[in-house]
């Protein structure tokens, strides 16, 4: 037995070795989701992350938290963000937008728009960007699934923001969750928005759900109201957009549940699991 | 020097046609000629449609010796010569096909143009300004040109004269002709023009001052000023001898051969003594080779002026208003008297080094390798002279003469030997499909422009230049391989009109200091713009209720919460002016997405307004 344990740890030893990591256990502190003060959850820079969102129509939400992701990687010496998009997709999700930037709360001079043909020339351009030790944070919207991006192109991404401490995010959309080396998985599902001052019809600032699906968490569980665990055993963060970034959303009135069935603690009906199904098979 | 340029080319493109049309015994030596009895002397002529009749437009030497001619309609000269080969003219494949071989010439002069007053094909001309040494001499230049042109199956003629226009005629009607040759031989110094008064063909001409490059001539009305110490000339060009009879060209017919032509326009006079006295020389020759068109040649001949120097004594007055003033101007501009400007077709490098290759190479591998060697020693070559380049262009050229050529360009001049090899390998990847080496690759050239000073200074990272620095070479790879419109960057613009409020612009690291008005709008704006606003099905309340319901891409949505209308008007200071004003409404659905509509036009405005859909909220 002794023996065979032995074995077992060697062949993890040396696993460790080739996946460069502190150990499959105890992750290093690149590779956990640590919790700002306000609430956010923050990826470490060195990692690649996959924001999810369920359908391309929520791009925004995804956008709007790796904007916020990429804020805070912004320095002196990292003075600039990349968003990189190819051509054909451009119209299907948008390009980013000066003045909404602006309002959101990021500098709009901050960021570098890079299009590319295909596939293969943006993940060609996210390496060369993760290379670039000026570089804050690299944001790719790949959107829907591709072949060119497997895990092998994914684990090379991973390697390259490793070796040079680069936040790399991928913004993906749909539900099918292909196999990637990306330290993180995120899911962004948009909540209703918060109530204006003095216009209850107006929508308010923007309020999302993010689910860690994949990854470490650091530290303890924060504040009650603002997250927690989800049916699955994932933690969750609800965050609400302020002039700061985006805070923990303490009170969260009951109609704002996320719609999907990753985090939904209502029950769907027959109709609308069917509506659902067929929004998938659509989008997958 | 290539009169039948449409044949030829055909001939050497067409392996249905290669061969055809060669006299018995002067096929071209190194033409591979399939023996083809029967098929052999046929001859091939083109055709195009001319005023709803098909006519002739090129002929070989074969069709023109069976008694064929241009503009003849295509079934008198079936009649005439019953096995002719037909075929339709391409123009404008003949056209690429004479720009590539255009292109291969600057492995002879960086400056090569195509002068295409009358067809896109035909004429080639190139500044042999301080080339010529190179190669031996005017004359062996000249005879390397023409004689591999004759090797490839062409039928070429050339001529050096120190215009334009001058080289033009002389390759036409007097082939051979080396006018205004230096006796010495000597390589010209690049001297600047002692004064603003250089009447240099070329802004590269070398030109002492007080030398005077072209004869002056007694032509009534010409400003005598410019003249200088040149008119000792004018006693010989007025009394020269009729011209010789018998030129073997078909003068006058209005039909110019096409030429390539080189001039050298550093041709210093060296006395009149020499024997290149361009007014003498152009003197015998048709007045059709002042590139005139049909209509002033005829006229010109109805007249009995035949000879061009028949109007070197006449009254300029006169000839203006009899003919136009393209005839002085054309004359003007063989004489040297006005300035003729080449427009290159490559772009005119400052520095450059290039590597030739005993054996052809093929392997893009290969390449590669050149090109990294070739920056090590162009940078080399700019860090002698303390500057740095912005734009670099490679030149392939290829066995079966034709030139690849690419260009990359850095954010800021840079002499750095491994970025421009890895821009170019990036540039070179992009095209490996599109890579064909054809038969070999014979000569690579580096090439950059865009030359300005770099100081050391300008290197180091010590002075706060380092991410900027680090950022500038980020952004060349991606333009090199991605393409010049790739890398972006969100520019404002002082616009009520959301699309027109920001723009995409090439990015550079180093952006102005000055931060851009960026005010920030006090209405929602998102964070993604759709590029084309896009069409929804909207339930709203009439006139300005905000959205109720939408169907965007076939799905609906129900709004819970909607704010608006944010009104904008049109912009009628600017182009678009009577467009319809736009009301926005920022709305959230039951789940939480938030979008961007716009009404187009009001109710009063339009009947039926639509709805759009304009982006998407965070």
């Amino acid at each position: 037995m002794s023996h065979r344990s032995q074995v077992i740890a060697d062949l993890r030893a040396s696993i460790n070795g080739i996946e460069k990591r502190a150990g499959f256990g105890e992750a290093g502190r690149a590779g956990t989701v640590a919790t700002l003060p306000g609430g956010m959850p923050r990826v470490g820079a060195g990692t690649l992350s996959e924001l999810f969102t369920d359908t391309t129509r929520d791009a925004g939400a995804g956008f709007g938290f790796a904007l916020m992701q990429a804020r805070g990687a912004l320095s002196a010496e990292r003075p600039v963000v990349l968003f990189l998009q190819m051509r054909a997709e451009a119209q299907e999700t948008g390009l980013p937008y000066g003045p909404g930037l602006l309002r959101f709360g990021f500098d709009p001079q901050a960021l570098a728009v890079v299009r590319t043909g295909t596939i293969a020339e943006l993940l060609w351009a996210m390496e060369e960007a993760a290379g670039c030790c000026n570089v804050a944070a690299v944001i790719g919207d790949v959107g829907r699934g591709h072949t060119k991006l497997d895990f092998t192109a994914s684990r090379r991404l991973s390697l390259r923001a490793e070796s040079f401490s680069a936040m790399l995010m991928l913004l993906r959309s749909g539900t099918n969750r292909e196999a990637s080396a990306a330290v993180f998985r995120f899911h962004v599902a948009a909540l209703l928005s918060a109530e204006t001052p003095f216009d209850a019809r107006a929508p308010g600032a923007m309020r999302c759900r993010v689910t860690l699906e994949k990854g470490a968490r650091q530290g303890t569980r924060h504040g009650a109201g603002s997250g927690g665990q989800d049916a699955l055993g994932q933690d969750f963060w609800d965050l609400r957009w302020s002039e700061n970034g985006l805070v923990a959303d303490g009170a969260l009135p009951g109609v704002g549940q996320p719609r999907s069935g990753t985090g939904g603690a209502k029950a769907l009906s027959g109709a609308d699991a069917a509506g659902l199904a067929d929004r998938l098979s659509q989008t997958a | 020097m290539l009169p039948d340029w449409p044949t030829d080319c055909l001939k050497r493109h067409d392996p249905d046609l290669r061969g055809l049309g060669a006299f018995p015994g002067e096929v071209a030596a190194g033409s591979p000629v399939r023996e083809r009895d029967g098929q052999k002397a046929r001859p091939l002529i083109l055709y195009e449609k001319r005023d709803n009749a098909l006519r002739l437009c090129a002929l070989d030497r074969a069709a023109r010796a069976a008694g064929l001619h241009e503009g003849q309609s295509l079934s008198d000269a079936r009649a005439i010569c019953p096995h002719v080969v037909a075929r339709e003219a391409d123009h404008d494949f003949l056209a690429m096909m004479f720009a590539r071989l255009a292109d291969w010439h600057a492995n002879l002069s960086p400056v090569v143009a195509i002068v295409g007053d009358e067809r896109p094909y035909g004429d080639l001309m190139l500044d042999i300004t301080g080339v010529s040494h190179l190669f031996g001499g005017e004359g062996a230049l000249l005879e390397l040109a023409v004689g591999r042109l004759t090797g490839f199956g062409y039928a070429a003629s050339g001529a050096i004269a120190p215009s334009l226009g001058a080289a033009w005629a002389l390759s036409h009607f007097a082939p051979g002709t080396i006018a205004g040759k230096r006796e010495d031989g000597a390589t010209p110094t690049p001297s600047p023009p002692g004064g603003g008064e250089a009447i240099a063909a070329t802004a590269r001409a070398s030109y002492r001052r007080g030398e005077r490059r072209f004869p002056s001539l007694p032509l009534a009305g010409r400003d005598t000023g410019r003249q200088g110490g040149g008119g000792s000339h004018a006693s010989n060009v007025v009394s020269l001898p009729a011209p010789p009879l018998g030129h073997p060209r078909d003068q006058g017919s209005g039909r110019v051969f096409d030429a390539i032509a080189a001039f050298a326009a550093d041709a210093a006079p060296a006395g009149a003594a020499e024997g290149g006295n361009v007014a003498d020389l152009l003197a015998p020759l048709p007045v059709a080779a002042l590139r005139l068109d049909a209509e002033q040649v005829v006229a010109l001949r109805q007249m009995g002026l035949k000879r061009i120097g028949q109007l070197y004594g006449r009254e300029r007055a006169g000839l203006l208003a009899r003919f136009g003033g393209t005839l002085l101007k054309r004359l003007d501009q063989a004489l040297g008297f006005e300035d003729e400007k080449l427009v290159p077709r490559l772009p005119v490098p400052e520095r450059y080094v290039d590597r030739k290759f005993g054996e052809p190479i093929g392997l893009i591998e290969d390449v590669l390798l050149s090109v990294t060697d070739l920056s090590h020693r162009l940078s080399g070559q700019l860090q002698a002279e303390g500057t740095g380049a912005q734009t670099f262009h490679l030149m392939v050229f290829r066995v079966d003469h034709q030139v690849m050529h690419l260009c990359v360009n850095a954010a800021r001049a840079t002499r750095d030997a491994s970025h421009i090899a890895r821009l170019f390998a990036n540039r070179i990847e992009r095209l490996t499909a599109d890579f064909d080496a054809g038969f070999g690759i014979e000569m690579i050239r580096l090439m950059a422009s865009s030359v300005s000073d770099l100081c050391e200074a300008h290197l180091t990272s010590f002075l706060g230049g380092g991410e900027a620095d680090e950022l500038d070479r980020l952004y060349d790879r991606m333009a090199s391989r991605l393409g010049a419109g790739a890398v972006l960057r969100l520019k404002p613009l002082d616009s009520h009109i959301p699309e027109r409020a920001a723009r995409f612009e090439p990015l550079m690291a180093r952006t102005p200091d000055k931060k851009e008005a960026a005010a920030s709008v006090g209405a929602p704006r998102p964070l993604r713009l759709l590029p084309t606003p896009e069409p929804v099905k909207v339930i709203a309340e009439v006139p300005d209720g905000p959205p109720a319901r939408m169907v965007w891409r076939r799905i609906g949505y129900r709004f819970e919460k909607a704010s608006g209308p944010e009104r904008i008007g049109v912009e009628w200071w600017q182009p678009g002016a009577g467009g319809l004003t736009r009301d926005y409404y920022a709305c959230e659905d039951d789940e939480g997405r938030r979008f961007w509509l716009f009404r187009e036009g009001l109710y009063e405005e339009k009947e039926a307004p639509r709805w759009f859909l304009h982006g998407l909220f965070g």
